[in-house]
């Protein structure tokens, strides 16, 4: 009688942790994600991105969705988060994302229900555009004219004189092998005006 | 006094010299700076292998040794264009036997300090992203732009001057050694249209390198001032970096002018008044940086926010203690101390001081770097910094390539300045009023205005 006891009782258990098993994974089974598919966006440029979460076929609001894209920045690729929403009374969730890479991309969204399981979901979007700089700067004074066309204007002036003093150096070339051959110079060395010396030589 | 003729081919002879001999010597010390370069060319290859990890720097004290190597370089390449152009512009007739080593070391320098920074940044292909992706608002860039026009203009200012020499050393040589110096003397007959198109290009080149070189050591110091950091948000930090740059600059200038004139026998045409003159500059900076470092301090100190007591108490009192009193009283005080001392003012009291400055001004590149980097930005416990034997190999690495570079040049091109000092003994020679005091003068101190003893 007591063996047949034990026998029950450990039957029952079983019979309970498989029941208990089934209808867990039947829960999370539930909860689906699915990513709203995004037409080409263009580099640089803000786009929206939208999950929708349902539960049993019904929108599940409150749920916490995590949006990733795949990064790779020196030589080691990963998981680089987007942003994060909550589910509203429709169960969708939204980002905003600006992409700064051309190219397919990958994203996904993981939506963490209440008991913390996951449920992922992935999609693809293509950014188009050129890979110009896509941050602009707009602290600080702006001085129309000034600010960086005031550097390039420096710069344009030394280069500038730089380039003259090369062409220059050509000139002197060519009116030294214009008065002869080199090996025909004096074996003297040179001498310069001692105006030079005085201070400017001009 | 000597006729101009032997007297001219003396000196001729003297600037030929080093080409003409090589001693055991020179090949001993080629090797051996050859062999630390080596060696800091391994350690750089472990860098690059095994990431910057190898290096003492991290998150919190991200530069170190490599920046501070950088400053100190772009510093002593000041020497240049302070000794050439400014006395030049000033007129100065006792420059001539020093400014061609001065403008060598401009150079030189420049090449040295300018790998450092791609030495810090671990990946040197990244280089390319300042270029593809620079921006004008960034000191980075900046610096890359100022330097890269400074070092041009350096070797512009080194190569003009040097043209009538060449075309000398050109005329006395054979073989590949003619032909080099036949394409650098650029065709140099010495004919009145190349006189006049050399000098105007000569003088155009002195005016415009003073402000590249100001600006160059300005921007240099922005990279560290433009940052809302305790010990960099300063606005004097332009005028205080440059003010050390020409400090330092005219340090190295005395140190490598002493070991030069030693070897290559030049102590006829560098006389014991160059140093002096030179040490009296040492001197007016000296008094300048103590200047600079009061009113840094004391404006800082006396409004003394939480994060700049720390760095005080770091910079006066604890773990930079060492370094900075060292740098105050070693090579801020003493130097000047033994430069106007009538008993230690000589050629070895002056290098003895230049070689103190140095070292000080290297120590206050390497704390104004890591001493502000230490102080936290965020409630965590202050990080340290202690270089690695990487570091150590590379910065030492860059000082024999400093040598070699010298040691390189003084085989190949002339060491002095020979139709600059011709012309200033033979303007000595038709004014004997202006002649100089004998060189054998004590101390040398009569102050002359041209001509060679």
């Amino acid at each position: 009688m007591r063996r047949f006891t034990m026998a029950a009782a450990a039957t029952l258990l079983f019979a309970v942790a498989a029941i208990g098993a089934i209808a867990s994974s039947a829960q999370a089974a539930q909860l689906e994600v699915r990513l709203v598919p995004v037409a080409p966006v263009q580099a640089g440029q803000p786009t929206e991105l939208t999950a929708t979460v349902t539960d049993a076929g019904v929108p599940a609001p409150g749920i916490s969705v995590t949006f990733y894209t795949t990064e790779t920045f020196a030589r080691v690729t990963g998981d680089a988060e987007i942003g994060r929403a909550v589910t509203d009374a429709s169960g969708v969730a939204t980002v905003t994302y600006e992409p700064r890479e051309t190219g397919p991309r990958n994203i996904r969204a993981d939506a963490t229900a209440k008991d913390g399981t996951v449920t992922k979901a992935s999609a693809s979007i293509t950014v188009e555009g050129s890979l110009e700089q896509q941050y602009v700067q707009t602290a600080g004074i702006r001085i129309p004219g000034v600010n960086s066309w005031l550097i390039m204007g420096l710069l344009a002036v030394v280069w500038g004189t730089l380039l003259f003093i090369a062409v220059t150096v050509i000139r002197i070339a060519a009116a030294g092998w214009a008065d002869g051959p080199v090996d025909a110079a004096p074996a003297a060395g040179p001498r310069m005006d001692s105006a030079r010396q005085q201070g400017g030589g001009r | 006094m000597e006729a101009i003729g032997p007297w001219r081919q003396r000196l001729e002879d003297t600037t030929y010299a080093p080409i003409e001999h090589t001693s055991k010597v020179y090949w001993a010390w080629l090797a051996f700076l050859l062999a630390v370069i080596s060696w800091g060319g391994y350690a750089y290859y472990v860098q690059l292998r095994d990431g910057l990890i190898v290096t003492g720097m991290r998150d919190r004290i991200s530069w170190g040794f490599y920046i501070s190597n950088f400053v100190f370089f772009i510093g002593i390449s000041h020497a240049g264009t302070l000794i050439s152009a400014i006395l030049r512009v000033s007129k100065a007739g006792w420059r001539t036997p020093v400014t061609r080593m001065a403008e060598f070391i401009t150079v030189v320098a420049l090449c040295c300090g300018a790998i450092f920074p791609i030495i810090d940044l671990g990946r040197p292909d990244r280089l390319q992203n300042v270029i593809l992706y620079g921006r004008w608002q960034s000191p980075i860039i900046w610096d890359v732009v100022a330097i890269t026009t400074y070092l041009t203009a350096s070797i512009t200012y080194l190569g003009l001057p040097m043209i009538p020499d060449l075309a000398i050393f050109r005329d006395r040589t054979t073989g590949w050694r003619k032909w080099l110096y036949s394409v650098l003397a650029v065709g140099w007959i010495g004919n009145t249209r190349q006189r006049s198109m050399l000098a105007t290009i000569i003088a155009t080149m002195m005016i415009l390198i003073i402000p590249i070189a100001v600006s160059v050591h300005t921007v240099v110091s922005w990279i560290f001032a433009m940052n809302l950091r305790v010990g960099w948000n300063s606005t004097i930090f332009g005028a205080f970096f440059v003010a050390g740059a020409i400090f330092s600059g005219v340090a190295t200038l005395v140190i490598v002018m002493a070991i030069l004139r030693k070897i290559y026998h030049l102590e006829e045409y560098i006389l014991e008044k160059h140093f002096i003159y030179l040490g009296y500059l040492l001197a007016a900076m000296a008094l300048i940086m103590i200047y600079g470092n009061l009113s840094e301090y004391i404006t800082t100190g006396y409004k003394l926010e939480a994060g700049e007591e720390f760095h005080f108490r770091e910079l006066f009192l604890g773990q930079f203690a060492g370094y900075y009193w060292y740098y105050f009283i070693g090579g801020l005080v003493i130097p000047p101390l033994l430069i106007l001392m009538p008993w230690t003012r000589n050629i070895w009291g002056v290098v003895v001081a230049a070689f103190l400055i140095d070292v000080a001004m290297w120590i206050e590149r390497y704390f104004i770097v890591v001493a502000t980097l230490r102080v936290p930005l965020m409630p965590y416990e202050p990080r340290n910094y202690g270089p690695t034997w990487v570091e150590w190999s590379i910065i030492a690495a860059s000082f024999a390539l400093f040598g070699l570079l010298i040691t390189i040049f003084v085989k190949v091109f002339p060491l002095l300045a020979i139709w600059e000092i011709t012309e200033q003994r033979e303007a000595a020679m038709e004014s004997p009023a202006a002649l100089p005091a004998p060189a054998t003068a004590k101390h040398g101190l009569a102050i002359e205005h041209g001509g060679q003893s």
